[in-house]
Order: C-alpha cells, then sequence, then structure tokens
C-alpha cells in the first residue's frame, strides 16, 4: 500500500495555491490567493514554512527566478506542485468532498 | 536617450530588517526576505513589516533546537574522523574504545534496572483498587502511595 503524507490545514491551503497554470506561484501570490480565497491572512513566513514541510515530503519543487531591484536584488522562488502533491491535493479534496457529505444531512435533520 | 528609469525605494524599518537578516535562518531565507521587501514596496506599513519580522523569527526560534543539534553532530562527527588516525595508533583510541563500552554496559545496566522497576511498580487500576490501596498504604504495604485519592 502507498504511504500517504498527511497534510495540515495550511499545508493542503498552501499546496493548492501553489496549483497555478502559468507556473509562477511564489511566496507573495501564495499568501495573497489564501487570503482572497479563505479571509484569513497569512504571514509570509508561516507559508514558506509550510512550502518547507511541502517541498520535504516531495509535494511540491521549486525554481529560482532573476532577481530584481524592488526586491533588494534578491529573486523570487517559484514552487509548483509534483505529481505526487497534485494526487495528494486530489485525493485530500475528496476525502474533505465525501466527508462533508454528513454536513448537508445534518443540516436538513428537523430540530 | 539614456534616460534610465528610477526605482524608488521605501526603507523597510532598520531595526527589523537587521533582526531579519542576522537572526532569521533556514530555508528560503533570501526569498522571503524580497517578498517582504516587495510587498512593503507595494504599500504595506512598517506595523505590518513589524509582524511579520516577528513571527518569522518565531520559526527561526522553532527550528533552533533541529539546527543546532545538527550542527553539533557535524562538529562532532567531524572531529572524530579528524582524530581517529592519531588515536588509532596509540593506546588511547584502546582505552576510549574500553570505556565507551564499559559506559555502554552501564548505561544499558540502569536502563534494564529502570524498567524492571517501573514494571513491578504497584498501579492500581481503578478506584476501588486506589482505595484498598489507601489501606495498605497506612501499614507501610504499599510501594508507590503518590498516586494515591486524597
Amino acid at each position: 500500500m502507498r504511504r500517504r503524507e498527511h497534510l495540515g490545514q495550511l499545508e493542503l491551503m498552501v499546496l493548492l495555491a501553489t496549483v497555478r497554470p502559468a507556473g509562477d506561484a511564489y511566496g507573495v501570490l501564495i499568501s495573497r490567493e489564501i487570503a482572497e480565497k479563505s479571509g484569513r491572512d497569512v504571514a509570509l513566513a508561516s507559508v514558506y514554512a509550510a512550502l518547507e514541510r511541502l517541498e520535504q515530503k516531495g509535494l511540491v519543487s521549486s525554481s529560482l527566478g532573476e532577481p530584481t531591484a524592488e526586491r533588494g536584488g534578491r529573486a523570487r522562488t517559484y514552487f509548483r506542485p509534483t505529481a505526487a502533491g497534485l494526487r495528494e491535493a486530489r485525493e485530500m479534496c475528496a476525502t474533505l468532498q465525501r466527508l462533508a457529505g454528513g454536513l448537508t444531512a445534518w443540516e436538513g435533520r428537523p430540530a | 536617450m539614456g534616460r534610465q528609469a528610477r526605482v524608488s525605494v521605501r526603507s523597510p524599518p532598520v531595526l527589523a530588517s537587521w533582526l531579519l537578516a542576522h537572526l532569521a535562518t533556514g530555508y528560503r531565507r533570501e526569498s522571503l526576505v524580497g517578498d517582504l521587501l516587495e510587498q512593503y514596496q507595494e504599500g504595506q506599513s512598517a506595523g505590518w513589516y513589524w509582524r511579520q519580522v516577528a513571527i518569522a523569527l518565531g520559526w527561526a526560534l522553532v527550528r533552533l533546537p533541529r539546527v543546532a543539534l545538527f550542527a553539533a553532530l557535524t562538529r562532532v562527527s567531524g572531529a572524530a574522523t579528524a582524530m581517529r588516525p592519531r588515536l588509532a595508533r596509540g593506546r588511547t583510541f584502546r582505552l576510549l574504545k574500553q570505556l565507551s563500552a564499559a559506559l555502554a554496559l552501564v548505561t544499558l545496566g540502569a536502563a534494564t534496572l529502570a524498567w524492571a522497576a517501573g514494571v513491578t511498580t504497584h498501579r492500581p487500576a481503578d478506584a476501588a483498587q486506589a482505595r484498598q490501596c489507601a489501606a495498605q498504604a497506612v501499614h507501610g504495604d504499599c510501594a508507590s502511595p503518590a498516586h494515591l485519592p486524597r
């Protein structure tokens, strides 16, 4: 049986935020995406901590971009999900949707 | 011709930047610093910058034991590797080998004794047994009265 990686809530959100067709996900964009979609302000350092764990688990890969003046000559690090990361994200979302079925039934029951 | 676009740069709080540069460690630090600068240039406040730096330092603190342990282990193993050829020639190496073997044996023995003591210590499973044990403790029969109900 394949070994499953267990993802925390923030890890899952960060992993999903790296899924961008342009492959241009970096720290600022990821944290902005999470803030827009979830209404939660996530510190950049926390995003990077989650990205570190995801990279250690082999769920995302990273590459360095070009340094720019507005960043004080520092390069962006771009993140993209690996094949294992995409599979893991799909499975987690499917599991959450199945579990959420109980929530709908609960809300429909007589008080 | 020859006119260069000037980039106006807002300077973030100096102390916060210094702390970030000198105390934050680890994964993609340069990219994190760049991201913070980029967002600060886009109009974030100094308070926001300080909060981000504080969180980054918190993460650095969390990872500190791991980093320190790794550095210490690397240093110890490096020193041992460097010393080995010299030690291997002399009596000191044999003495160290014997000492470490003796230390390992003593540790193993102590661990076994501690385990045996833990197994034989009487731990009552329920309240009734604990009460019975309390009665025995009055007569000094109970091995560990610390767990008894008050």
